[in-house]
């Protein structure tokens, strides 16, 4: 062995001593750090269908009572819709504001995501960088080949950083909006509790009113169904009677004069009694998926706290839920039935 | 045994009782209740036409009940607006720095200045080039498109 290629293997092993000391204390940086990022696709997902929630929850109310005119006992009068003081409309404002906060808070979970797949991308973000330097550094003489044997622990010393960065991102976003999720979710709920009970008493409005309106032409329907039964049994007795046979006639014919109201009455009330039970279905599960969900947040937080990797699992399990009882509901139909 | 049919006179006494479960301070809720209850009065009432008067006066009362409990829901939702006010800013000011956060992330900065230097030193050696080769005007087009490279990557690294 010459005296060159010896000295140039010494200097290539402590060269790439250098290289796995450095690697070494960055993997350790790494590990300290706590940088394993969770995926809060779940979370995003939740907030998504959560959001779509609080808007359905809010037409429910505002659709049907912003053409219904209100009783105001205090100035015992009715609200006509058109009037600028009737309650329809300040709902209209106020719920534009819980659109609002919950719009911010998709954004707010999309930027969480954003970060997690920044981190995720961090080999292609760091090779991309690293291959710009090696295309530069060919373009100069003389630095390319030391630019080339640095260039995978560039690439991970920057993976490195992107992770440690990422980590340290997402928890400073998470700790700091975990106080401005607590409080959307508190009142998001209160605003729940109470839509469902306003929910709830114009449907039983209605429906008192329809199950008042058919007390009539149930009346007649009974009383006609009755008469043709008892002329029925006549007839057979009597098949020779004619003036029987015409009261048959006329008696069928009141019968199906009033069949249509009737059945359409008891087929509105059934409607207002299915829809009332989904209402009562929807606000339950919305403001259950309410609590998991800022419960989700709250573990997300505490878990960066202590490094630990938080449990998205459950509240992925929530939201899909929700997002079917949404789906299943089909609120645009229950908010036309309501009017 | 039969059940015995409800009389006008009790069916109008259990009206008044449900009636004056309103107080001025009920809740939603209670009121809610209380319309509840008139309309299982009405189911009960027998389907004749000397009931269809407090049938009627049922079916008006629970309307206007629905009305006051509509007014007071809207007051109390009135109530929590600041408070969606207040976590909307906070919100919107913490998404727009981790948005900021992910965009460095990306290192897209640094690969977008590395790649404009990747094609500046090449026009760079293109203008050497050239001007040894005494082709002047390839060498001036080059210049030219080098200035505007330059220009964009200072507008950009001002920008983001």
């Amino acid at each position: 062995m010459s005296l060159y290629s010896f000295f140039n293997r010494k200097a290539r092993l402590k060269k790439f001593t250098k290289i796995g000391i450095v690697s070494t204390i960055l993997f350790f940086v790494a590990v300290i750090s706590g940088c394993a990022i969770p995926d809060v696709r779940p979370f995003a997902d939740a907030t998504t269908t959560l959001s779509a929630s609080v808007r359905a929850g809010g037409d429910m109310l505002i659709t049907p009572l912003s053409e219904k005119p209100i009783w105001v006992e205090k100035k015992k009068k009715y609200i006509q819709p058109k009037d600028p003081e009737h309650p329809g409309k300040t709902l209209e404002a106020d719920w534009k504001l819980r659109r609002e906060a919950m719009d911010a808070i998709v954004i707010y979970s999309n930027s969480l995501v954003a970060i997690g797949e920044a981190s995720a991308n961090r080999q292609e973000s760091a090779e991309g960088v690293v291959n710009e330097v090696k295309k530069l550094a060919s373009l100069i003489p003389n630095i390319g080949t030391t630019i080339n044997a640095a260039g995978d622990l560039v690439v991970f010393g920057l993976k490195t950083y992107i992770e440690i960065k990422a980590y340290h991102d997402m928890a400073r976003a998470v700790k700091s909006a975990d106080q401005a999720i607590k409080l959307v979710a508190k009142v998001i709920k209160e605003d729940f509790k109470k839509l469902k009970t306003a929910h709830a008493s114009i449907l039983t409005a209605k429906l008192t009113k329809s199950k008042k309106d058919i007390r009539i032409p149930q009346r007649n329907y009974e009383q006609y169904k009755k008469e043709q039964k008892d002329l029925r049994n006549k007839i057979l007795e009597n098949l020779d009677d004619q003036k029987l046979r015409d009261k048959m006639i006329e008696t069928d014919a009141l019968l199906a004069g009033v069949e249509p109201e009737y059945t359409s009455l008891q087929n509105q009330i059934a409607s207002l009694e299915q829809e009332k039970s989904n209402g009562k279905n929807f606000f339950n599960k919305t403001i259950e998926a309410i609590n998991a969900w800022a419960e989700a947040h709250a573990k997300l937080s505490e878990a960066f706290e202590k490094n630990q990797s938080p449990n998205l699992v459950l509240l992925a399990a929530r939201a899909q839920e929700l997002k079917i009882i949404i789906e299943e509901a089909k609120f645009k139909e229950i908010i036309e039935k309501v009017k | 045994m039969e059940d015995k049919k409800m009389t006008f006179q009790e069916a109008q006494a259990k009206y008044q009782v449900i009636i004056d479960e309103i107080k001025s301070d009920s809740t939603p809720e209670e009121l809610l209740d209380v319309q509840e209850k008139l309309t299982s009065l009405l189911d009960e009432l027998p389907n004749e036409e000397e009931f269809d008067p407090l049938a009627e006066a049922i079916s008006d009362a629970s309307d206007k009940i629905s009305g006051t409990i509509t007014i007071a829901v809207v007051d109390d939702i009135h109530s929590r607006n600041e408070a969606f006010k207040k976590a909307t800013e906070m919100l919107n000011e913490i998404s727009s720095e981790a948005e900021g956060d992910a965009s460095v992330l990306g290192l897209k900065k640094p690969k977008y200045i590395l790649s404009s230097l990747n094609k500046s030193v090449e026009q760079v050696k293109g203008i050497i080039s050239d001007a040894k080769g005494e082709n002047y005007t390839d060498a001036a087009k080059k210049a030219e498109t080098l200035i505007v490279l330059l220009k964009d990557m200072k507008s950009k690294i001002k920008s983001s």
